[in-house]
């Protein structure tokens, strides 16, 4: 049984797919959209407990759809993957709010240990606000 | 290199480089998701599971090479970004020990970037400076004797800032001679003045090489 839902939004399908298998197995439900209009539509209908968002995507790029999502569902964490070598990207998404980024290829474990985190901080600040 | 052909330059080879990391990132994908697989079937007779797991772990080594090279190459291809950009010394030369490594090791040297004693950050163009340094480290490569060891090491002097290439003196067949530039390091003479820097000869204390001097932020 699926502990909680992720979206996966990057435009390597491939790379995608593999990595919401591999979720999967871990007892994690991925989902994977492939662009920023399919990513936030999704978050729209059916929102996840956190999202894993690619900075670098035709169309919207990351940074662009992780000021939409803070802005519409400022409660879902966000962390960002970068494709760079550097960690300028990151910590300007950082500063638009994401929770935190990973170099791509990221480490599995890393990455479920950052989400884990990340969803368990969003619970506990839910729980305040509602009292 | 004109700032304009070094940002084209820098603009396809970033590109192409973020292309291959996501390729890099699909094969560890796939050979991670082969190795969740093999290890829930630990139980079964499968009959080269050992050798399947040994072979994956081989392709995801390979994978770790793959994206330090790109990485490096990708941050070499970011120094195009901009004419003037801060820059810390003891990463950049991190990157040029990387980027330069292989032709050390073809003649059989060992190339290290030595630590500063404190960070020092300056302002001034990094893909010419790692032009420049990569000129003098090539130089001395040609000089050294197999075996030797060259070191690139950034100290503040004064107002200014020195980078050091150097080796053992005696570790070079013939060292670049005090005061006196070679003749193939002549071509940088407008990339130097570009940089406001100074490049000497190093003879001190039993090592040999460069000093390059450049300004904490150009002008």
């Amino acid at each position: 049984m699926a502990q909680w839902k992720v979206l996966l939004v990057d435009d390597e399908v491939e790379f995608a797919t593999t990595l919401a298998e591999r979720l999967t197995l871990r007892g994690i439900e991925a989902v994977t959209v492939h662009d920023g209009e399919a990513a936030l539509q999704r978050i729209a209908v059916d929102p996840p407990q956190i999202v894993v968002l690619d900075m670098m995507m035709p169309g919207l790029g990351g940074l662009e759809v992780l000021r939409l999502i803070k802005k519409n569902h400022p409660g879902i964490p966000v962390i960002l993957l970068t494709g760079r070598g550097s960690t300028k990207e990151g910590i300007d998404g950082m500063d638009l709010g994401a929770y935190d980024f990973l170099m791509k290829p990221i480490k599995i474990e890393a990455l479920v240990e950052k989400m884990k985190e990340a969803v368990e901080q969003s619970t506990s600040v839910r729980a305040k606000e509602t009292g | 290199m004109k700032a304009q052909e070094s940002a084209f330059l820098g603009k396809i080879s970033a590109g192409m480089t973020h292309e291959i990391k996501n390729v890099l990132a699909i094969i560890r994908e796939s050979a991670g998701l082969m190795e969740d697989l093999l290890s829930l079937c630990r139980e079964s007779s499968f009959p080269y599971q050992e050798k399947f797991c040994t072979v994956l772990g081989t392709i995801q080594g390979q994978v770790r090479r793959g994206v330090e090279l790109t990485t490096r190459l990708n941050r070499f291809a970011h120094s195009m970004d901009a004419p003037v950009a801060e820059v810390d010394l003891s990463a950049l030369l991190e990157q040029m020990v990387s980027l330069m490594q292989r032709f050390a090791r073809l003649k059989r040297l060992e190339l290290e970037a030595l630590p500063a004693g404190k960070p020092i950050t300056i302002r001034t163009d990094p893909f010419r400076l790692q032009l420049i340094l990569a000129a003098c480290l090539d130089h001395l490569f040609g000089l050294a004797k197999e075996g030797g060891r060259i070191g690139l090491r950034p100290q503040l002097d004064g107002g200014n800032v020195a980078i050091r290439i150097f080796g053992e003196k005696e570790g070079f067949a013939g060292p670049p001679r005090d005061g006196e530039l070679p003749e193939e390091l002549g071509p940088l003479s407008e990339i130097i003045q570009a940089l406001q820097a100074e490049l000497r000869t190093l003879d001190a204390g039993g090592d040999a090489g460069f000093v390059l001097l450049l300004p904490m932020e150009i002008q």
